[in-house]
């Protein structure tokens, strides 16, 4: 096996594994918060509310949003590099999606540290 | 050197092999995916953040016109997990012969279609 994507700090293999990584980290999430769902009545505020109630289940969802948009970020730079064949325009969508990122990042650390 | 590669600009001449349609799909929903991100960020939090906030998420959510951009997010989540967890599969070199390849593709294709379908009845 070819290890040239260690001295590459963020190579296509380092990519490769942090989005297969990632993709399994997220089922698993979900497939713990289906379970929760199911047992929560989530249609009215006090159960929907009383499932962030765990710090764990908070720390996860938290863990979980920016696992899912580090994902996002590798996926948006493949398409951008596919599709998008000007540096400057690429390199502005990018930042501008990167930026996007941030932002929400920003809201859900936020609320989900503040609330529960 | 690279003007000698074939280029074939009108997609509509190309037939679209059923594991090809699976992964453009797939890149199609994380595409649309990402970009329903913010309203699901925005409705998380405005949920979470009181009662009246709740009540008031809920009221948009069930608008009819925001009921038909959640059908296309649940199935954009659904053919991306599978799909992915396919591609998955594939990258380990399971199920990567033609006749299999074809065979999960079309499954893929059903099985989230079903469950789209199966999610829209539920809520």
């Amino acid at each position: 096996m070819n290890i040239r994507w260690i001295k590459e700090p963020f190579g296509g293999m380092t990519q490769w594994v942090y989005q297969r990584f990632t993709a399994l980290l997220m089922v698993a999430y979900l497939l713990i918060m289906g379970i929760l769902i199911l047992n929560h009545s989530v249609f009215d505020y006090v159960g929907w509310i009383s499932m962030f109630d765990s710090w764990l289940v908070r720390f996860g969802t938290l863990i979980f949003f920016y696992i899912m948009f580090f994902h996002a970020w590798i996926g948006v730079l493949h398409v951008t590099e596919d599709y998008i064949k000007c540096f400057a325009i690429r390199r502005t969508v990018n930042f501008c999606f990167l930026m996007m990122i941030n932002i929400q990042l920003l809201i859900l650390s936020f609320y989900l540290i503040k609330w529960g | 050197m690279a003007a000698k590669q074939p280029k074939n600009l009108n997609l509509f001449s190309i037939r679209l092999p059923l594991p090809a349609l699976v992964s453009i799909l797939h890149r199609m929903s994380g595409v649309l995916l990402f970009l329903l991100m913010p309203f699901l960020t925005w409705a998380f939090c405005h949920s979470l953040s009181s009662d009246l906030n709740f009540k008031e998420t809920i009221l948009i959510l069930n608008a009819w016109p925001v009921k038909i951009i959640e059908v296309f997010f649940v199935w954009a989540l659904i053919h991306h997990l599978i799909a992915g967890l396919r591609h998955l599969l594939l990258d380990f070199q399971i199920g990567s012969d033609l006749i299999v390849a074809r065979l999960s593709s079309k499954t893929v294709l059903v099985v989230s279609f079903i469950l789209t379908f199966i999610m829209a009845c539920w809520v």
